[in-house]
């Protein structure tokens, strides 16, 4: 789905969580797409949609009680059956996480300025320069007063802040990737736009690449280039942000675009979208979105749609692209 | 109106001491001279630009910023100034429910914990033996079944999260709550199905709510009245058909047209200075100003029944 050589290229990837006694919870089922270097894409979709167990698997911090097949590539080299320890070091050179919880990543014991300065030194090129490259990343992140706070314990900081250490830590090696899942959902609305607009800082000015994972498609557009909507742990359409917002073609990207509250309609209850996201156990034929789509028919419930290149860069699952009705009734997502 | 309204607020002045990072100086202003009221079974939504002093407002009322001046009346009962004792009786009758559902659940206590350990630390009467039929109930009202009770938070999604939360304000009985951005965190079902529920919860037990929002489509669905606020003071107050039909203040039209589209942002900081200015703290972004404006501060004053504006031009 990009052009030239792809920084990740992920290829039928499936994710099963099995428990004793339960059936096998597939929580994603033959996922594909690709990232440039450099490139923003988010990861779309109602809770449950199997956004998080897509980034998790791609990092490589999935339980080990999860079964995942398919193939993950960075840079050409398959991650899939590397071990812990390669894996571990991929993810303090190559591949940076941020969590939605800064706490919960943050050691709370230990100084913000020190934790950054260790990412440095277990898997940096320098480790002697732990320190300035920690204070650079901590810089960078728009940590004010970064020299004055290197010292400072997580607790003495705000959420803002401690997002802000946690992502000087997965960048201060200068990543190819940053998988971000829901970055900012546990922060203060008022600092949320400052994070967002720190990721697209990090694309262009280190090349970094961003795998933003956001059920917030006004986030989305703001910080990625194109976005991917999942459905139940499958793709349902992936295009660039504004064509994704613009001009929807699948029946669920439609259904959250018309979910959102417009202005002007006056007081009441929200829509939302009717029905709710099969469980990753309900194993359904056909495809997935049929209980819940307006449009479904007969087809649907047999046979599963694949990803299709419909227009230029634009790909869509679903059997009846062409007959749905046109997206000219949705109203406009406001930016 | 016949009745006294539920909650009634008179000048409340929050202020912030200068600690932690913000060394030194001057108390900072979060809330300056706020006046409103809700009545029972009602909603007011505060809307503005993020560092207001929205959240600040609504954690004075439920006791958790200090209230500098002013007064705040609670079903008759006054909040300033008051002891600890009689805050902790009043609490009990108001709640409170934040943007991060995760935040604010321990995570190491099951939801059925989190739903009774609230009443009974506040020293409500006890049943040891009926407190997970209890909880149940309450769980099962916000639409979580049975098997919820023995589970830890990070075992649920975040829209179920936030009606563990939910729950747990409920079983103290309030008849107030402060909703402080409760859906920013949820997808779009989600926060459609914490909002409905809310409504429906309020029409039930005549729940007076104070929602805190900066996504106006969204408030316009749950607001019987809007007050709009913008560097630490309520400018536009009203009906929430009548602030979003037909506003007046320049301030609350450039949050109406950035909600359609238009640009409006403004750095929390500059917000903040905003505050030192003598006359109109909006004059610097307003088209409508002029050098009068620069000089005397605005009052909020009742232009037509019902209806408050902070601007002589205006009002
Ligand atoms: N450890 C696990 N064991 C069993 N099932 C799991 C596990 N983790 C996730 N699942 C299931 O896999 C599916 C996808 O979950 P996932 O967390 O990836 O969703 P998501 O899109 O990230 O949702 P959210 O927006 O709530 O974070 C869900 O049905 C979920 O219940
Ligand atoms: N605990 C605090 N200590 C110091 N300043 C604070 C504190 N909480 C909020 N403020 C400041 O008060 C102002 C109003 O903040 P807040 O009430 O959170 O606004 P809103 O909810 O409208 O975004 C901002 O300038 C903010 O930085
Ligand atoms: S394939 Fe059929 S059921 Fe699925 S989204 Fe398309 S129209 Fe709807
Ligand atoms: S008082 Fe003057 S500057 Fe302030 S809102 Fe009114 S017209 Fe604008
Ligand atoms: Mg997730
Ligand atoms: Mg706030």
């Amino acid at each position: 789905m990009t052009e030239g050589e792809p920084l990740l290229e992920v290829r039928n990837l499936r994710v099963e969580f099995r428990a004793d006694g339960a059936p096998p919870a597939r929580a994603v089922d033959g996922l594909s797409f690709s990232m440039a270097e450099g490139e923003g894409l988010a990861l779309l979709g109602e809770s449950g949609s199997g956004k998080t167990a897509t980034a998790l698997a791609v990092a490589g911090l999935l339980p080990a009680a999860a079964r995942i097949t398919g193939s993950v590539r960075l840079g050409g080299r398959e991650l899939l059956g590397l071990s812990d320890r390669e894996m571990r070091r991929l993810r303090g050179s190559k591949i940076g996480f941020v969590f939605q919880e800064p706490s919960s990543a943050l050691n709370p014991v230990l100084p913000v300025g020190e934790q950054v300065a260790e990412a440095v030194r277990l898997h940096g090129r320098h480790p002697k320069l732990a320190r300035h490259n920690a204070l650079d990343a901590l810089r960078g992140a728009g940590f004010p007063d970064a020299a004055a706070r290197f010292g400072a314990y997580p607790h003495e900081l705000s959420g803002g802040l401690r997002q802000r250490a946690c992502i000087a830590m997965a960048v201060v090696n200068r990543p190819q990737l940053l998988i971000a899942d829901e970055p900012t959902s546990a922060l203060d609305v008022s600092v949320q736009a400052g994070i967002l607009d720190l990721f697209a800082e990090l694309r262009t000015g280190f090349e970094i690449a961003l795998l933003l994972i956001t059920h917030d498609l006004r986030m989305a557009a703001r910080a990625a280039g194109r976005g991917l909507v999942l459905y139940a742990g499958r793709a349902a359409e992936c295009a660039r942000m504004g064509a994704l917002l613009e001009r929807p073609l699948h029946p669920y990207t439609k259904a959250l675009i018309a979910a959102l509250p417009q202005l002007g309609t006056g007081r009441g209850r929200l829509g939302g979208i009717p029905g709710s996201v099969p469980s990753a156990g309900e194993i359904l034929p056909g495809c997935r979105f049929a209980p819940r789509c307006p449009a479904a028919a007969e087809v649907c419930r047999q046979e599963a749609p694949q990803m299709a290149e419909v227009l230029p860069g634009h790909w869509v699952a679903c059997w009846q692209i062409g007959k749905v009705e046109a997206p000219s009734g949705l109203p406009e997502v406001r930016l | 109106m016949a009745t006294a309204p539920l909650l009634l607020v008179r000048d409340l002045t929050v202020e912030y001491r200068p600690g932690g990072f913000l060394a030194g100086g001057e108390p900072f202003r979060a809330a300056d001279g706020v006046s409103f009221a809700i009545d029972r079974g009602r909603t007011l939504a505060l809307v503005g630009e993020s560092g207001s002093g929205k959240s600040t407002v609504g954690r004075a009322l439920v006791g958790l910023a200090p209230i500098a001046a002013g007064s705040v009346l609670f079903d008759g009962s006054e909040l300033a100034g008051i002891d600890q004792a009689a805050r902790r009786r009043l609490a009990r009758r108001m709640g409170v429910l934040f943007q991060d559902p995760y935040g604010s659940l321990n995570p190491r206590m099951t939801a059925g914990e989190a739903v009774w350990e609230a009443p009974v630390a506040a020293g409500l009467p006890d049943w040891p033996e009926r407190r997970r039929e209890l909880a149940g109930e309450l769980l099962a009202r916000v639409g979580l079944g049975p098997d919820a009770l023995a589970r830890y938070p990070h075992e649920f999604s975040g829209g179920q999260r936030q009606r563990i939360a939910l729950a747990r304000a409920l079983a103290m009985g309030p008849e107030f709550l402060v909703l402080d951005e409760p859906t920013s965190a949820l997808d779009v079902s989600m926060a459609a199905q914490i909002l409905n529920l809310l409504g429906d919860l309020q029409r039930e037990r005549a729940l007076a709510y104070l929602l805190i929002g900066h996504d106006l489509a969204l408030v316009e669905k749950a607001a019987d009245r809007i007050a709009v606020m913008y560097a630490g003071q309520i400018v536009e107050e009203g009906e929430a058909a009548v602030i979003l039909g037909r506003p007046r203040h320049p301030y609350t039209r450039l949050l109406l047209d950035a909600a359609k589209g238009g640009r409006a942002r403004i750095a929390p900081a500059e917000l903040r200075r905003a505050q030192e200015l003598p006359g109109c703290r909006f004059a610097p972004r307003c088209p409508a100003g002029d050098s009068g404006c620069l000089e005397r501060a605005p009052q909020l004053v009742e232009t037509s029944p019902g209806h408050a504006v902070r601007c002589p031009r205006f009002g």
